[in-house]
């Protein structure tokens, strides 16, 4: 047991070692610096300002600087929002991504699977045509069309929603849909592959055979087998969901972290760089790791070898 | 009736498929032979296969033929609709007056001819006097910015009156018309209504014909998204089999490593990867492929693990079958339906991404168009010039939908389960 | 088991988003209408401020807000300059010593007294080594001993700036500098307190609590990414002129969003609206202002590098631009072609235009260019002369730009105009920018993106992009090397010489005998096409009168507010 956890650990360590290293060595190759502007800097300035954020100390150095200060604790300073720290950047902006990433997983889900589900049940009949036909319209059109053109009918024209920014729930319907159209869209067109594919099973044929209701067939052993598939997809698209979508927070003016990273990127902010892709990779792998351990608390038939 | 008595046209030979009308076969086909055969069966797949392959080849072909490079401009004619509003100046002659209030000279087909020579423009009466052949033009468009002036101060003065109706005045100022157009005095109304002749689809800012852009859009976003989903696809089966096939600590490992590229996310990574390389279109390619392999190996994975303890696998390795063969021919031909899906999903996948590029500024360059970077340009206008996003999102969208609808197809044709 | 870690996995991100919800956020931030906000002025800007310090400060985000919640000695305001900090000031007979009175009884936005001596801290910081303060150029090209400070070859002392008593500055110059009363009122030369700076460090800028200032506003609310809240400094000293209580600042990059919610009535006041929409706004909106701006959009040449190291080359391309077409069809937003370097809203030492105009206010041209079209024939002949006829054997270069709307579409129709006027090929490429900056100040480009704005409103601002000691030299115009700044250049431009000695000679004279000298060094980068102008900036802005009247842009194109007053 405690062996088990133990090497969850480390391996969840090594993980988040290996992406701040990857980070950190596709950071350092970026063409460019924080310091360049419009205007130019004078040598002695650039040299001062190297100097002060320690941008002059061969890469190696820097590395193990950054390694040791994250392991401390220490995000460091920002470089292009002066005065502030990593931390307070990062943690003012998640907020905002968390709430609509994890309310649009929500809905993807809940949402995809029922579709999906719906639709494979009743193949090529209306519902499926439906269902299809949705999604893929879903699946069609670009995120920053649709949230642009969500704008321009619901909140220009027809004036139900406000134009940009957080603050109350009407806020939230425009990023949370689009945010989620592409993926509900996928996730219910896998669904309904899914299920279709367990429907020809022997095994139902039997349930189906034993006199189960369609009830007791559909619940227990055609959801449970073709949600395996869905899982897989899921995992990784909630990861993304929740790191937030510049595209979808630029559209509509929310202060979140996907917004954060791409500017920080573009402007070379080196530490907010860092502090961000580390948050991401240690919030999920910590979110992970927190799962499997409660759940071998809990489920004495897992073994943990 | 004479029942010995057999009619002479009875005595002939058989066809040759009536020879075979007992015999419980059918001719052996080909693995591939078979599945073509049910995809043809599907008429909506064989329709999107029809679209996508009329896409490609109006990419590959149209930009030959037609009269209008690319990245030919006519600034004069910039944002100029496909269906115009007409007015008639005398003799004949057709003007058309664009949402920036300027003058063209058309036909009365809507082919474009010039843009009127203008003799004055009173920036602060919002008037412009146009001269064509003589005849004198005035397009007037202060009558809308007086009613809405009108209605800004009734709106002021409404904050402290309750009794002013400002829904009326609203209706009121929306029923205005936003510009008036007189030829010598005399006010014109618009005369029909005609199809751009000269732009089928209008133009753009720069006054390049839409039509032929969305056609040069169509080859690099196709390009990019069939180069990223052959690469994908290559990658995922190899590495997504390699792990699924030996399961244990080899999978352990390769797993371990796509989790922990699962943890990066992916877009930031593209975002990245853009930045540190030089910009371009196979750039692009590289980003995309490098960053969204991960989930078609994990389906590949997922499926070699279900099926290699199947009885049709153990049956090949008793037959002594090579990996190679095991992979290509056994396990990869089983799961084709959930392959094709994903690829199906990832060309417009690429193409999304390539447009968020696109939306970022680290598209391809200009002068070039990918149908992601028309739809970007379009958006700033959007209030204003609609038709600009109409067409490449149009593009894009009825591109994805034969792709997901093929994909569909593929997926009910190549599954060897329903060879019956 | 997948299912049921899954479930978990959702159970746990759903809680903490509640709890991010509950805890995390805000109660009122970003957009969107209530009536608490009924007397606040709701202001876009467009991204998140580097810093709100005067003497960190570079970026313009930054400026707009810390040039509302300090003043200098004197004040910009929406017509001009005013005294502010200081009363009057006197000026020696050799335009060497300046020496302010400061007001009687001015106060910091916490109560405590403003005195000269704040002055002097405030500028020796800026020119501290150990400050890197970007903008230190402001003041070291000016004060006497402050460059030498700013290089560790003099001390603080040895600065021409002291405070003779509380309310007495005085300043001590290298040169004559005609506008240096207008240097006052840019924000690298705005005080700040020195207990707070050493007390609290990094980051006091930003911490409402301790960002002590002495504008007419003062900094009460700072949300990273999101917004500002700027209130009313009661201890400013005129605040009794000041009406406007609140404003709130949005950091809300999309142009688009802003629009749309500019239409929608949540946002009352911005700037740069897209440029597409820009003509339906002009036509439709009582509210759009076009205001001239004191910079210039130009073609840069690299002057080192074939074939822009010819000058026929270079003035075949400056020639065969249509300006006309440009500000009418992509730019739209009332830009004025360019005739010369210098903008036309930039005076002469009596007060007239830099540019030439004929009755109606239009341009005429000067230095051959005719800013109504391309003047093929001449940009062609020109070729020719540089051995190329009609484009014949000219070698493919590049247009560098940076990621920008107005860029890409500049160079679209550049390279098309170029091809059609030349009928030569020009390629464009696009980078960040970052990368963009980098590769213009090392010169490796062929023809890029210009364009400069002056930091102060004096045409001296716009010739640090030719001079041969300066970084800013992106043409790679120099005539002799220079180590420091450009290493990198080693291919001379004897005739920089002239230009250099002319430049020199305006910041030792006065009057119209230095009107000469700036004209001499304006033809010089003419006569020689190191730049093509190509129209001088505008600044559009929409500022809804229904909510707010009174706030707009002042000369130097900083948002202004003290003047304004919301609408009953």
């Amino acid at each position: 047991m405690g062996r088990y956890i133990f090497k969850r650990v480390v391996s969840a360590i090594v993980t988040i070692w290996f992406i701040m290293t990857l980070t950190f060595v596709l950071m350092m190759n970026i063409p460019g610096d924080p310091f360049t502007e419009d205007k130019v800097l004078s040598p002695e300035i650039k040299q001062a300002v190297y100097a002060k954020y320690g941008l002059d100390k061969p890469v190696f150095e820097q590395y193990i600087t950054y390694m040791t200060n994250y392991m401390t604790g220490d995000f460091g300073v920002s470089f292009k929002k002066v005065g502030l720290t990593t931390k307070e950047i990062i943690l003012s902006g998640f907020p905002y991504s968390l709430k609509i990433g994890a309310w649009a997983s929500l809905f993807i889900i809940v949402g995809g699977v029922a579709m999906g589900v719906a639709a494979a049940l009743r193949q090529n009949r209306l519902t499926d045509r439906g269902v299809m036909i949705l999604s893929t319209l879903g699946a069609t059109i670009p995120s920053f069309v649709l949230a642009s053109v969500f704008l321009y009918v619901f909140s220009k024209q027809l004036g139900w929603v406000p134009s940009f920014g957080v603050g109350t729930w009407k806020h939230y319907i425009g990023p949370i849909l689009c945010i989620s159209a592409f993926n509900l869209a996928f996730l219910a067109r896998l669904t309904r592959t899914s299920v279709l594919e367990v429907l020809q099973q022997d095994y139902i044929r039997t349930a189906r055979a034993k006199g189960l209701s369609e009830f007791t067939v559909v619940g227990k052993h055609v959801l449970r087998n073709a949600l395996i598939p869905v899982i897989t997809y899921i995992g990784p698209m909630i990861a993304t969901i929740l790191t937030g979508s510049f595209v979808i927070e630029k559209v509509f003016g929310i202060p979140g972290i996907g917004q954060l990273f791409t500017s920080s990127i573009l402007n070379r902010d080196y530490t907010l760089i860092m502090g961000i892709t580390v948050f991401f990779a240690v919030f999920l792998v910590v979110l992970v790791l927190i799962v499997d351990i409660i759940y071998v608390l809990i489920d004495p038939r897992i073994k943990y070898d | 009736m004479d029942h010995n008595k057999i009619d002479s046209d009875m005595w002939k030979a058989l066809d040759e498929e009536e020879k075979d009308a007992e015999k419980v076969a059918r001719p052996s086909l080909t693995y591939m032979q078979d599945a073509w055969r049910r995809l043809r069966k599907n008429k909506v797949a064989v329709a999107s296969l029809v679209g996508i392959i009329l896409i490609i080849l109006s990419a590959v072909f149209v930009p030959f033929v037609w009269h209008i490079g690319y990245s030919e401009q006519v600034l004069d004619f910039s944002n100029i609709p496909p269906v115009l509003d007409i007015y008639n100046v005398g003799d004949d002659k057709y003007i058309y007056v664009t949402k920036e209030y300027k003058a063209i000279q058309v036909d009365a087909d809507g082919t474009l001819l010039k843009k009127c020579t203008v003799l004055k423009e009173d920036v602060n009466n919002r008037t412009c006097l146009y001269e064509l052949d003589g005849s004198q033009i005035t397009v007037d468009y202060s009558l809308y910015f007086k009613a809405k002036s009108k209605y800004a101060d009734l709106e002021r003065r409404a904050q402290n009156d309750p009794s002013i109706n400002l829904g009326e005045a609203l209706h009121e100022l929306e029923s205005t018309k936003k510009c008036e157009v007189s030829v010598d005095g005399r006010v014109v109304e618009p005369e029909k209504q005609v199809r751009n002749k000269t732009y089928i689809m209008g133009t753009d800012y720069l006054g390049r014909d839409l039509f032929i852009r969305v056609i040069h859009g169509a080859r690099i976003s196709l390009l990019v998204g069939f180069a990223a989903a052959l690469v994908n696809f290559v990658i995922g089966v190899f590495y997504g089999g390699i792990s699924g096939y030996f399961g244990g600590r080899v999978d352990n490992v390769m797993m371990r490593i796509c989790d922990t590229i699962d943890s990066i996310p992916t877009t930031l990574y593209v975002i990245l990867f853009m930045v540190v390389l030089e910009a371009g279109l196979g750039t692009i390619i590289l980003a995309l492929s490098i960053t969204y392999w991960v989930g078609m190996a994990r389906i590949v994975r997922g499926q070699v693990l279900a099926m290699k303890e199947q009885e049709f696998v153990l049956a090949a390795l008793s037959l002594g079958a090579s990996l190679p063969r095991i992979l290509g021919r056994h396990l990869v031909p089983n799961m084709m339906g959930p392959i094709m899906v994903a690829i199906t999903m990832q060309i417009p996948n690429a193409i999304f991404t390539e447009a968020f590029l696109s939306f970022v500024g680290l598209g391809i360059s200009a002068p070039m168009a990918s149908w992601g970077s028309l739809c970007n340009d379009a958006l700033g206008g959007l209030f204003t010039y609609p038709y600009q996003l109409f067409f490449p999102a149009i593009a894009i969208s009825v591109t994805m939908l034969a792709f997901n609808l093929l994909g569909d197809g593929l997926r009910d044709a190549l599954d060897p389960k329903q060879r019956k | 088991m997948l299912k049921r870690r899954f479930a978990l996995l959702m159970v746990i991100i759903m809680s903490l988003s509640m709890f991010a919800g509950c805890g995390g956020e805000p109660a009122d931030s970003g957009g969107g209408q209530s009536n608490a906000e009924s007397d606040t002025v709701i202001w876009r800007m467009r991204s998140e401020p580097r810093s709100l310090d005067p003497q960190r400060n570079f970026s313009s985000d930054g400026s707009h807000i810390i040039q509302n919640t300090y003043e200098g000695l004197y004040a910009e305001k929406i017509g001009g300059i005013e005294p502010s900090m200081a009363e009057s000031y006197d000026v020696s007979e050799d335009g060497l010593i300046y020496t302010f009175h400061l007001r009687e009884g001015l106060k910091w936005s916490d109560g405590e007294p403003l005195t000269a001596k704040d002055f002097e801290y405030s500028w020796k910081r800026l020119c501290a080594p150990e400050t890197g303060a970007t903008t230190s150029f402001m003041m070291t090209n000016y004060i006497k001993g402050a460059m030498e400070y700013l290089m560790g070859e003099g001390t603080a002392d040895e600065m021409g700036v002291r405070a003779l008593d509380d309310r007495t500055l005085e300043v001590e110059l290298k040169n004559p500098v005609p506008y240096f009363v207008n240097l006052t009122t840019f924000y690298s030369y705005f005080p700040c307190r020195q207990d707070i700076v050493e007390e609290y460090g990094d980051g006091w800028d930003k911490n409402p609590e301790t960002s002590i200032s002495n504008g007419p506003f003062r900094l009460a609310e700072y949300q990273t990414g999101s917004h500002i809240v700027l209130e009313k400094n009661e201890y400013f000293w005129n605040a009794e002129n000041v009406h406007i209580n609140r404003i709130k600042g949005l950091m809300l990059g999309d142009a688009s969003t802003a629009l749309n919610g500019y239409e929608a009535g949540e946002i009352d006041v911005m700037q740069s609206p897209p440029l597409d929409e820009i003509t339906r706004l002009k036509a439709e909106d009582p509210n759009l202002q076009i205001l001239p701006s004191i910079g210039t959009f130009s073609i840069n040449f690299n002057v080192d590098k074939a074939p822009t190291n010819d000058l026929n080359v270079r003035k075949a391309l400056t020639l065969a631009i249509d300006r006309t077409k440009i500000v009418e069809q992509v730019t739209k937003g009332g830009e004025i072609p360019a005739t010369g370097y210098i903008a036309s809203a930039f005076v002469f030492s009596d007060g007239t235009s830099f540019r030439q105009m004929d009755e109606n206010g239009n341009l005429v041209e000067e230095y051959g260019i005719d800013p109504s079209g391309a003047q093929v024939e001449e940009a062609k002949a020109a070729l020719a002369a540089a051995g190329y006829p009609d484009g014949k054997g000219f070698p493919k270069i590049e247009y560098l730009y940076d990621t920008d709307e107005a860029s890409k579409k500049i160079a679209e129709a550049l390279q098309a105009m170029w091809k059609e006027n030349l009928n030569i090929d020009v390629t464009l490429r696009n980078e960040d920018r970052s990368v963009f900056n980098e590769n213009t100040i090392k010169g490796n480009y062929d023809v890029s993106k210009g364009g400069w704005w002056a930091d102060y409103y004096d045409p001296m601002s716009m010739f640090d992009t030719c001079l041969s000691y300066s970084g800013n030299n992106k043409v790679q115009w120099r005539w002799n090397e220079q180590p420091i700044v450009a290493p990198h250049d080693h291919t001379l431009n004897p005739e920089n010489k002239e230009f250099d000695d002319a430049v020199n000679m305006a910041q030792q004279t006065t009057g119209t005998e230095r009107d000469e000298w700036l004209r001499k060094a304006e033809k010089v980068i003419m006569d020689n096409f190191v730049t093509a102008p190509v129209y001088y900036y505008t600044d559009v802005i929409l500022v809804n009168q229904n909510r707010v009247e009174g706030v707009g842009l002042t000369p130097v194109g900083f948002w202004c507010f003290k003047e304004g007053r919301m609408v009953e």
